[in-house]
């Protein structure tokens, strides 16, 4: 992780800067009133900004969405989401487990563990808001959704 | 007919504000062409005014009278808003010793000028405070204008500008005191005074602030507008009768709102400030003794180069110890530059108490001049090649 600097800006808001590995210096303001300003510091004239981008809420959203959307399907194990009594996980099929081959149904998986699952993902193919009838291959990754501790209950029912 | 008889008084009344808001609205208008703070030119108007000399009808008078005072509680209570108390005291930690620098470095032109030209002591202070103290609505227009706001020479410049915030909430009370021109017992008891209502708001606004502005807060713009208006012209009234300057009680005011209240109040009271200040500014020149101008254009000159040069000087020395570059540091100083506002609002207290005639002209000079080199100043991104500052080309200094 690269370390933070944190500026407060009295009356703005506060900006947070960085150095990226090819040695930019890249930074956010978060000002008060939402809006964050993207910026891009000059090389030569180091405590000036070559460029700086204003951003509204939406703008940014989109722009963690860009910046985000790869690094999630490619992390499948990180956790995407957790709330304070609301977890929502990919979970792995190990193909050594002996839940691996069976249907949602067969396992009971709500009754055991408490966790719904959303998805199962096998392959390119996704299977949103699955059935009792839909089989969990070994390899497959299950979207989980539940309390931390159901979730937990589940990765080790799956055996990963 | 009593309609008819005021019908006639009120046409007249309108018909004259009617044209004065119409040029003050065109002044404005070459002002946002020139990307130029509009002070100097509502200066400017107002001295012409006075030159000209029209008929003035007692009704237009009396408006622009009150609204020039509202104009500056409206004024101090926007500088109070700026800053929370959290970041006055955040601030105060780590902005001190800039601020001192500040400080010393640009109240000391217009003290010493004040005692070369043998004026008294108050008359001395009041000049200190026209030439220390930075105008925040010019400089904080200039870094969105500019897009420097994520410089970071930025969090200097605003650094400064909360430490000029906090020397304004001791120096405007005892100001006011002293202006009043007691003796030396009453005075020390209203000074004692002052400082007990200033110290009693601050302590208010730090514990209870969330409060008020919960209490205040309203969905209804109309209802937080008036709230806020109300507030503000009853503290400062009663601030006033304590015998301390009414603009401490506004800008007090300003400083204890937080929160969503603090967001909303600057957008609601933004366009009434600015057509009182408007007023104000343009009164302030319109008092100005004409005969008064040519003695002080001298010392005027004097002071603005002063002015500048010790601005220049804060950013630069205040720039180096907080590690910025040569261009960063001299950003630094050509953004603190521009006077304006306040300059005009400490001098107009000083002349409401009549310390001292030559003040109200000095101090539109010093204004116009200052303000005028500062936006030439600001154009430029890097120090020209004669200012001292500039040393060797950095590019192996990032961050720290």
């Amino acid at each position: 992780m690269a370390d933070i600097e944190e500026t407060e800006l009295p009356g703005v808001g506060v900006r947070r800067e960085f150095t990226t590995r090819a040695g930019m210096r890249v930074g956010v303001i978060q000002t008060r009133s939402g809006r964050r300003d993207l910026l891009l510091f000059d090389a030569e004239d180091v405590d000036a900004c070559r460029s700086v981008v204003p951003l509204d809420e939406h703008d940014s959203d989109v722009l963690v969405d860009l910046l985000g959307g790869d690094r999630i399907v490619n992390d499948a194990a990180s956790t995407l989401l957790r709330l304070d009594d609301l977890a929502i996980d990919w979970v792995n099929v190990d193909p050594a487990s002996a839940s691996a081959g069976r249907t949602i149904g067969d396992l009971t998986i709500r009754t055991a563990t408490g966790a719904s699952i959303a998805a199962v993902m096998v392959g390119d193919e996704a299977i949103p808001g699955p059935g009792p009838e839909v089989v969990l291959p070994g390899g497959a990754t299950v979207v989980a959704v539940g309390t931390l501790d159901a979730v937990e209950r589940l990765r080790s029912l799956l055996g990963s | 007919m009593i309609l008819a008889a005021s019908g006639g008084d009120a046409a007249e009344a309108f018909v004259q504000l009617g044209v004065l808001v119409v040029a003050l609205a065109v002044l404005g208008r070459i002002a946002v062409r020139l990307r130029v703070s509009p002070i100097p030119l509502y200066l400017l108007a107002g001295l012409a005014v006075g030159l000209l000399g029209p008929e003035r009808s007692a009704a237009a008078t009396d408006f622009v009278d009150i609204s020039a005072d509202i104009g500056v509680l409206l004024l101090l209570f926007m500088l109070g808003l700026e800053f929370t108390p959290a970041e006055l005291t955040g601030e105060l930690r780590r902005s001190a010793r800039a601020g001192m620098l500040d400080l010393v470095l640009n109240a000391t032109p217009g003290v010493v000028l004040g005692l070369v030209l043998g004026w008294p002591p108050v008359a001395c202070a009041v000049l200190g405070g026209v030439t220390y103290i930075s105008s925040s609505g010019v400089v904080s227009k200039l870094l969105d204008d500019l897009g420097r706001r994520g410089n970071r020479e930025t969090s200097l410049i605003l650094g400064v500008l909360v430490l000029e915030d906090l020397a304004m909430i001791v120096f405007l009370p005892v100001l006011g005191v002293t202006l009043s021109g007691l003796g030396l017992v009453e005075g020390a008891v209203d000074v004692a005074v002052a400082a007990a209502i200033v110290v009693v708001v601050v302590a208010v606004a730090h514990r209870y602030g969330e409060h008020i502005s919960r209490f205040l807060w309203s969905g209804s713009d109309e209802v937080l507008l008036l709230s806020i208006l109300g507030l503000v012209l009853l503290v400062s009234g009663l601030v006033e009768r304590a015998d301390v300057s009414a603009a401490v009680g506004a800008f007090l005011v300003g400083v204890g709102l937080s929160g969503p209240v603090q967001h909303r109040a600057a957008d609601l009271i933004g366009p009434l400030r600015d057509l009182f200040a408007a007023l104000f500014f343009f009164l302030f020149a319109l008092e100005i003794d004409l005969a008064a101008v040519p003695g002080v254009l001298v010392p005027a000159v004097v002071l603005a180069v002063a002015g500048v040069v010790s601005k220049l000087a804060t950013g630069e020395v205040a720039g180096r110890w907080a590690g910025r570059g040569p261009p960063g540091r001299w950003r630094a100083g050509t953004a603190l530059v521009a006077r304006g506002e306040f300059s005009v609002v400490i001098a107009g207290l000083g002349v409401a108490a009549g310390v001292e005639p030559d003040l109200a002209p000095l101090t539109a000079a010093y204004v116009l001049l200052v303000t005028t080199t500062a936006s030439v100043l600001v154009r430029w991104d890097r120090p020209p090649s004669w200012w001292p500052g500039t040393g060797r080309p950095r590019a192996a200094m990032r961050g720290h």
